[in-house]
């Protein structure tokens, strides 16, 4: 047996590196995506005053830190009995829609970009960021533009974009101003202006430039697919409800995230330090896909695999160009590209329906009065997916126990699937250049991992108290774990 | 002008002081017009045989805390051949948030997480730590280390660049160290740390009075915070006068109090302490006489954790820093 | 910790003494020949508010298994006015920040020692070695 390692693996967040094991015929036996970060937020959460988790939390990420500051906020929100203010609500959906932005902008160009933006055979040395600058200087500046837009409305609420400041319980630290509403609403339209663009541009000349690569079947699974959906089963990145549906599209199950124990349990494999999340109600079937395999997916195409429309106008157009083509649910994973595309339409068209709305401006942005619970579930549409945060605190509100549920995680089963299967397609006697190898890295690519965010969970002792009412809104039962 | 090379290595880090270095935007773009970049995972796609392969390296930038063998190799193998080290991050300087790790054994971190968490299924208590082979290759993960560490524990710094992520004054000091470097071969003062002398105090745009007394602490829930008035003035507690003025004050900015992600001056040993002795003193600090000892106790008393909140991201550089010797078992 | 180990071991004490008065109290306490362990090894300062709180972290590190600050007593003792005020609040805070990292608090003390108490030195001091000898060496990382 001999040896392929690529290390570090590159383009992503995160520390890992892909392990292939080849036979004397220089054929696939295995491969390990093994990632290699090891953190302990699961330990040293204990202790802390509740009120300043989702300060602490933004740091298990650096790359999506507001999804864990509003996911935690929540929880927390839950956990002093208090329900944000109107106003609070929205400015907080604009900033996180921001964030979305701020981060789907990063991979789509910085990350994955020059794998599409220059080809994935492009000479290692340039096929960067800087490649894309030395060839195509001004579509750089357009890209580095808009990103200080985006940046700049997370700092307007958060103070700064990495590692906000800004959710308390029950609402936010800061009102908008007039002023900042105003250069809010404008940096909107133009973004709107810029993603429609790049939609364009992908459509036509990226998707038919590398056809292979996007409906080839080196990269594709057939698993279940989630996401938030609100009560009409549209998307939403800030609010909702947990919607599995299958391979088929259809709606298999839905769930409040208070609930999500009884839906997903881990696996733990002792040559990677990220766990494998799947779906109890279907069963852990090992590395394959399928209908009986409890394995899903999340992330933009796993949202849009679950939804049944966007609620902005350009991006809904955006969600049926996408599955005209496509066919619905989109099984070939590097359409995640594309979804990650109407994603940022649709954050930018909701930046704008926010800023608009009369109460953003408003005084009242938190709400002091609650009454104290001590547990809490909150959860959101991480950039990459699924991401639930569940907290307990003692009397004097400092936190006892967590547990947490990290969408890079839940999409791990899946990309170990793919890195073998694309591996054993291109390898399969062919010489190795480094081409070849970067296109096995073009797998994992697809799912935008977030490989410090996979490595946690939070931990035990984590009692859950389900509190069942009849139609009367009478207390009938308190379940305890 | 001969362009000179720079190197971005991670230890264990969150990735936020890449993103940082991405969102220096311009001036990123500006020093590739200096620099070849030799060597940065999160955005180009050199690996580490080709790290190994590079001669010398003018600037090596380690991001993230030192917490696995693999670490502890890559630091090293930076230090060997770059002329000058910068620590980026406040896990590159002291450890970091992630340092909040060696309050706990290795061995009960590890359990928590792959044997104890209620959505975990393990019942051959299967561990990312054991040895593991195929055949006769080994698939083994790296080993961590006892401790979560700062950089300069393990190697030499000569720069310390910190902040959680950096903050913007800190990053446009070190744009102009390299910038400087490349044009004027300047080579900056050893174990030189950006932005030491002020605190956020000198920068911070609130109203300070002319005495800050704290009658009593409130913790950030308990209270509608004042968006003008220095927080300590408020009892919320603020980390301001302790932490240098290496950011534009933006969590204040947001309204949230300090929580000191840059650092202390580097004089000081242990943040956690030295802010124990500032903040004491002010509780009722003009009527400390009129009041009963007891009465004194009970207002301190009322603070909560203090060291997730003084010591919440410089916890592995303080004065139980862990010893190099220390590293692995 | 076995009996045994425990007859053996000889606490390290620092104890941080002010000018006005404890140090002037340990002085006496010296002069009239009283007696009191030997343990202890005892550092002048101008006030008990002087004492950095870093001090007693420097102090645990470099071998020391308890430590204590004798000020002058409340409400007007204090040469500095308020100093041994100062004192009282850091203690306070000092030993909530010990005890989460799991050094126990009882291993630094607060006392008021005038400068004619030599007998209240001697008896504190008895008192504070016999309860670290009861709480063992500390063993920092």
């Amino acid at each position: 047996m001999k040896l392929l390692k690529i290390e570090p693996v590159s383009r992503l967040e995160g520390d890992a590196r892909i392990l292939i094991l080849l036979d004397e015929e220089g054929k696939v036996q295995e491969a390990y995506f093994q990632v290699l970060e090891f953190k302990g937020f699961e330990s040293f959460i204990k202790g802390r005053p509740a009120e300043e988790i989702p300060g602490i939390v933004t740091r298990i990420c650096g790359v999506c830190p507001w999804a864990h500051h509003m996911a935690a906020g929540k929880a927390i929100d839950s956990l002093f009995g208090r329900e944000p203010t109107e106003t609070a609500k929205k400015i907080r959906e604009m900033a996180y829609c921001a964030h979305i932005l701020d981060s789907h902008t990063l991979h789509f160009y910085f990350l994955a970009g020059p794998d599409f933006l220059l080809s994935p055979d492009t000479k290692k040395s340039e096929r960067n960021i800087i490649g894309i600058f030395k060839r195509n200087p001004e579509v750089v500046k357009g890209i580095v533009k808009r990103r200080k837009m985006i940046t700049k409305i997370e700092s307007i609420v958060g103070g700064k974009s990495i590692h906000p400041a800004c959710v308390i319980p029950g609402g936010v630290s800061k009102k908008i101003s007039e002023n900042e509403q105003r250069e809010i609403e404008e940096m909107a339209k133009d973004l709107i202006k810029f993603s429609e663009s790049w939609l364009h541009k992908f459509e036509n000349e990226i998707l038919k430039k590398y056809e292979d690569v996007f409906f080839g079947d080196t990269y594709y699974l057939e698993t279940y697919y989630g996401g938030l959906v609100d009560k009409d089963n549209k998307l939403n990145f800030y609010d909702g409800n947990v919607r599995i549906v299958s391979q088929k599209g259809k709606e298999v199950i839905k769930f409040r995230s208070s609930e999500y124990t009884k839906h997903i349990a881990e696996k733990v494999e002792p040559w990677t330090f990220t766990k494998f999340p799947y779906l109890k109600d279907i069963g852990w079937k090992g590395f394959v896909d399928g209908v009986d395999s409890g394995i899903y997916r999340v992330g933009p195409l796993g949202r849009l695999n679950a939804c049944d429309g966007i609620t902005t106008e350009k991006a809904n157009e955006a969600y049926k160009r996408f599955y005209e083509v496509s066919g619905k649910p989109a099984h070939h994973s590097m359409l995640a590209h594309w979804a990650r595309l109407i994603e940022m339409l649709y954050a930018s068209e909701r930046i704008l329906e926010l800023s608009n709305d009369e109460d953003i401006t408003s005084e009242n942005i938190v709400n002091l009065e609650g009454d104290f619970t001590g547990i809490g579930v909150g959860t959101v549409e991480a950039p990459r997916g699924l991401l639930i945060h569940h907290y307990q605190a003692n009397q004097n509100a400092i936190i006892t126990g967590g547990n947490i549920i990290i969408p890079t995680t839940m999409n791990n089963p899946a990309i170990n699937i793919e890195i073998k299967k694309s591996a054993s397609k291109l390898i399969n006697g062919n010489k190795i250049s480094d081409a070849l190898l970067n296109r096995i890295e073009m797998a994992f690519r697809a799912y935008d991992p977030c490989l410090s965010c996979s490595v946690h969970s939070f931990d035990s002792g984590l009692p859950l108290r389900i509190e069942i009412y009849d139609s009367s809104r009478n207390l009938v039962k308190v379940v305890r774990r | 002008m001969k362009k000179i090379k720079i190197a971005v290595a991670p230890g264990s880090s969150c990735g936020g002081c890449d993103v940082a270095l991405v969102n220096l935007n311009e001036k990123l773009l500006d020093i590739t017009n200096y620099a070849d970049i030799v060597f940065w995972p999160t955005a180009l796609d050199f690996k580490i045989e080709d790290l190994e392969q590079v001669n010398e390296i003018d600037i090596g930038i380690f991001v993230g805390a030192i917490r696995h063998e693999d670490h502890v190799k890559l630091a090293k193998l930076l230090r060997e051949k770059s002329k000058i080290i910068v620590a980026l991050g406040s896990c590159a300087c002291y450890g970091g948030i992630f340092s909040l790790a060696n309050l706990f054994e290795k061995k009960d971190l590890l359990e928590t997480v792959y044997q104890k968490t209620i959505t975990t299924e393990n019942s051959n208590g299967k561990m990312p730590t054991e040895s593991i082979k195929m055949g006769n290759i080994d698939i083994s993960l790296p080993k961590l280390t006892n401790w979560c560490l700062p950089l300069k524990n393990l190697i030499d710094v000569d720069i310390y660049a910190p902040g959680c992520p950096p903050g913007e004054r800190v990053l446009e000091k070190l744009y102009n160290i390299i910038i400087d470097f490349v044009k004027n071969g300047t080579v900056p003062d050893k174990g030189i740390a950006l932005e030491p002398l002020k605190t956020l105090c000198d920068i911070c745009p609130r109203k300070k009075p002319e005495k800050i007394v704290i009658r009593k602490f409130k913790r950030i829930h308990e209270v509608k915070l004042d968006p003008e008035l220095c927080f300590l003035a408020q009892g919320v507690i603020c980390l301001g006068p302790i932490s240098i003025a290496g950011c534009d004050a933006n969590c204040i900015k947001a309204n949230i109090p300090c929580r000191g992600c840059l650092g202390p001056n580097q004089d000081i040993h242990d943040v956690a302490a030295k802010f124990i002795s500032a903040i004491a003193s002010l509780v009722q600090i003009d009527k400390e006489k009129e009041l009963e000892e007891e009465e004194i106790v009970n207002l301190i008393e009322e603070i909560v954790d203090p060291i997730g909140t003084f010591h919440r991201f410089t916890f592995g550089s303080g004065i139980f820093n862990k010893k190099q010797e220390d590293v692995m078992e | 910790m076995s009996n045994r180990d425990n007859e053996n071991f000889e606490p390290k004490i620092v104890a941080f003494l002010c000018k006005w008065c404890a140090y002037s109290g340990a002085d006496l306490a010296g002069v009239s020949r009283l007696e009191y362990p030997p343990n202890v090894i005892p550092i002048l300062v101008p006030c008990s508010g002087k004492v950095d709180m870093q001090f007693i972290l420097k102090a645990f590190k470099e071998g020391a298994d308890g430590v204590f600050i004798g000020g002058c007593h409340t409400p007007n003792d204090c040469h500095y006015i308020s100093g041994n005020y100062k004192a009282l609040k850091r203690f306070t805070l000092m030993r909530k920040y010990l005890e989460q990292l799991g050094i126990n608090s009882k291993r630094i003390r607060l006392e008021w020692i005038s400068a004619t108490e030599g007998v209240k030195f001697a008896k504190v001091m008895k008192e504070f070695v016999e309860e670290i000898k009861k709480l063992g060496p500390l063993q920092t990382r």
